[in-house]
């Protein structure tokens, strides 16, 4: 079956003061409808500019190779106007900072029904924009058309945003971080919605975070990103319960529910690696304790580990020792 | 409530103070500069009058007498509504200033809503087509024209349009006679415009541009787009309204500037308006309409000034008093 979405040997580079930047470097990753992708990375992984570019909202000083295609056309080349019908219907986007996002001078009435009426011109745009905030589970629908978003609280701006990514029923939602600036109250509610609403549409959902958490309670996949790669893929219950690389249960190990009997929890020492001229081997290995070798001079290719299980870690060679994964379970078994 | 009759006392009463203010420099500076006012009131008869004639001219009209004494003088019959005569005219100051005053009030209010037009224009098409030919080449030429003295300019375009290629009347308001055709004052008026908008035209724009350039990058702008919306339509849509408010003010804020710029523009087309008949009453030492037109401009910008400072208080909603009132809800 053709996957929604398929991104191969996507590469994104900036140009920098010091350089270019290589922010995503040789991602291929696919989607099937329905499927619910999480993308967990620290800040700079690469995680936004990789999102970023399916949706062609980098700026042109971004240099983008490689190819992005949903539904088997390609997103990278299309002209800009075949480009803008695809935009809030085949795909649509949450951001992490709803206030930003929202027009400071318009009315939550006019940026939904601004999208409503974009893409079904015959609509009863007034009709729709109800249901749409009825959808996000917004209580009082008048008062909240009615509002300028800084009359709102961070969890409603966000509602709304959500409100209009799905003013055209996209077949795919990219949720870049829509949580992270959230109360942690807020959070979880924003999260029930998002998996009730991507259950009730069937809606392809690529969701980025940083926070593992997050993630657990949604994701059908994992993939994990360091320093512009994904270095870990699989379900999430073979990510969660198999990890295979360090780096995953670096960060499976920071989380209070996965830490060993440890006093304190975990924190991964060190910084990741600066992408303007990334190490050869895995960017990982200065701030991987099971480092080997070769893991500073040769990437490692992917390991298959399952039919949907891949890791990039020189651990999983056949020559490589046997290492028991850091982690005790204490939630979930 | 009580706050606000405190603020608005406090303000006229610097409106006052700023105009008196002014009243003062503008007197003691016309009154210092070199020159003969009888020239003013006898033309070239001044030349010719005895040194006796002279004395009792002077006397009369109490040029004789110390500065301050003139000034308190002045100042009493203002202050009755009494502006004097003007020497040249030799008819009440407020007449003058009457006849004219539809010429200005013409040429003014045309060059500003032109320019805020055309300011508005020129922005919105740099700022949507940023660094590329069109934009880079307004930048230029629009740099270049604004630092051309108006004055300068101004001749030029008597010199290309009235005498090389006769296309427009290099000076007036209107042919003689025809004071009450509409199309006849246009042609007239289309030099003297295009001197004023062209060499104020870019600064706005600039402006504009800049602020929309700026506005461009918002993180809102990548949620406008994530919709499907053209470019073209996020800056007109989203971007525009919120550069708007500011503009406004600026604008409020230009109008003095375009004022002084049309009294340049007066003088050189010997458009009959205020600002040549302010030009002529400096130069002739008429000094009573030298204060009156003084005052009237000076009073002119302090209001457009006090304004755009109330607009800008009021014009963004999310600074106005009954927006905040609403407080946050979830």
């Amino acid at each position: 079956m053709q996957p929604l979405l398929e991104v191969k040997n996507l590469k994104v580079t900036y140009d920098s003061a010091s350089g270019p930047v290589q922010a995503v470097r040789d991602v291929s990753l696919q989607l099937q409808r329905g499927e619910v992708l999480a993308l967990v990375g620290e800040s700079g992984s690469g995680k936004s500019a990789l999102t970023k570019s399916v949706m062609r909202l980098l700026p042109p000083s971004a240099a983008v190779e490689g190819e992005v295609l949903l539904n088997g056309t390609d997103v990278l080349h299309m002209p800009e106007r075949h480009l803008r019908e695809l935009r809030g219907k085949a795909m649509s986007m949450i951001f992490q900072d709803p206030l930003e996002v929202l027009n400071p001078v318009l009315t939550v009435r006019r940026q939904i029904a601004e999208a409503v009426r974009l893409h079904d011109p015959q609509a009863d745009t007034e009709q729709r924009v109800r249901e749409l905030l009825r959808l996000v589970e917004i209580a009082d629908v008048e008062r909240c058309a009615a509002s300028l978003p800084h009359q709102l609280s961070g969890g409603m701006r966000q509602r709304v945003v959500l409100a209009i990514a799905l003013a055209a029923q996209p077949q795919l939602l990219i949720a870049d971080e829509p949580t992270t600036s959230l109360d942690v109250t807020v959070q979880a509610q924003i999260l029930d919605l998002l998996k009730s609403l991507q259950e009730r549409l069937n809606m392809a959902t690529l969701l980025i975070s940083h926070d593992l958490s997050v993630v657990a309670r949604l994701a059908d996949r994992v993939a994990v990103m360091y320093a512009g790669k994904i270095v870990e893929i699989g379900t999430a219950e073979e990510i969660f319960y198999q990890p295979a690389h360090p780096y995953t249960w670096a960060l499976l190990r920071s989380l209070p529910g996965f830490s060993a009997d440890e006093e304190e929890l975990y924190a991964l020492p060190g910084i990741p690696p600066t992408l303007i001229d990334p190490p050869a081997g895995d960017a990982f290995a200065p701030r991987n304790e099971y480092a080997l070798a070769i893991d500073y001079e040769q990437m490692p290719p992917f390991f298959r580990l399952s039919e949907t299980h891949f890791a990039a870690t020189w651990l999983q060679d056949a020559r490589a020792p046997r290492i028991t994964p850091p982690l005790q379970r204490r939630c979930g078994e | 409530m009580n706050q606000r009759i405190f603020q608005l006392i406090k303000r006229l009463l610097i409106v006052i103070a700023s105009i008196l203010l002014l009243s003062v420099i503008v007197f003691t500076m016309s009154r210092l500069a070199p020159g003969d006012p009888l020239i003013a009131y006898y033309g070239e008869q001044a030349e010719k009058l005895s040194v006796e004639e002279r004395e009792w001219a002077m006397e009369r009209l109490g040029l004789n007498d110390p500065l301050p004494q003139q000034y308190g003088r002045w100042l009493k019959q203002a202050a009755q509504g009494e502006l004097g005569l003007s020497y040249k005219y030799k008819q009440p100051v407020m007449q003058v200033i009457s006849a004219r005053m539809g010429n200005s009030v013409l040429l003014v209010g045309s060059s500003f809503v032109l320019l805020c037009v055309l300011s508005l224009l020129l922005g919105c098409i740099c700022a949507c087509y940023e660094d590329s030919l069109i934009d880079k080449l307004l930048r230029r030429s629009g740099i270049v024209f604004s630092c051309l003295p108006e004055f300068w300019f101004s001749l030029l375009l008597i010199l290309l349009f009235s005498v090389l290629l006769p296309l427009f009347p290099s000076s007036g308001a209107h042919c003689i006679g025809r004071a009450d055709s509409i199309a006849d004052r246009l042609h007239h008026l289309v030099l003297p415009l295009a001197a004023v908008l062209i060499s104020h035209a870019w600064y706005y724009a600039y402006l504009v541009r800049n602020k929309l350039c700026e506005e461009v990058r918002a993180e809102y702008v990548l949620l406008a787009k994530a919709k499907g919306l053209s470019r073209l339509r996020i800056l007109l849509w989203h971007c525009l309204p919120n550069v708007l408010p500011g503009y406004i003010s600026l604008m409020v804020l230009a109008l003095p500037h375009i004022l002084g710029g049309t009294y340049v523009v007066e003088a050189v087309f010997s458009y009959p308006g205020l600002g040549a008949l302010i030009y002529e009453s400096a130069r002739y030492h008429d000094y009573n309409l030298l204060m009156v037109l003084s005052l009237f401009t000076g009073a002119v910008v302090i209001a457009a000034n006090m304004l755009a400072q109330a607009l800008n208080e009021r014009i963004d909603p999310r600074t106005a008093g009954i927006n905040t009132e609403v407080s946050y809800y979830d």
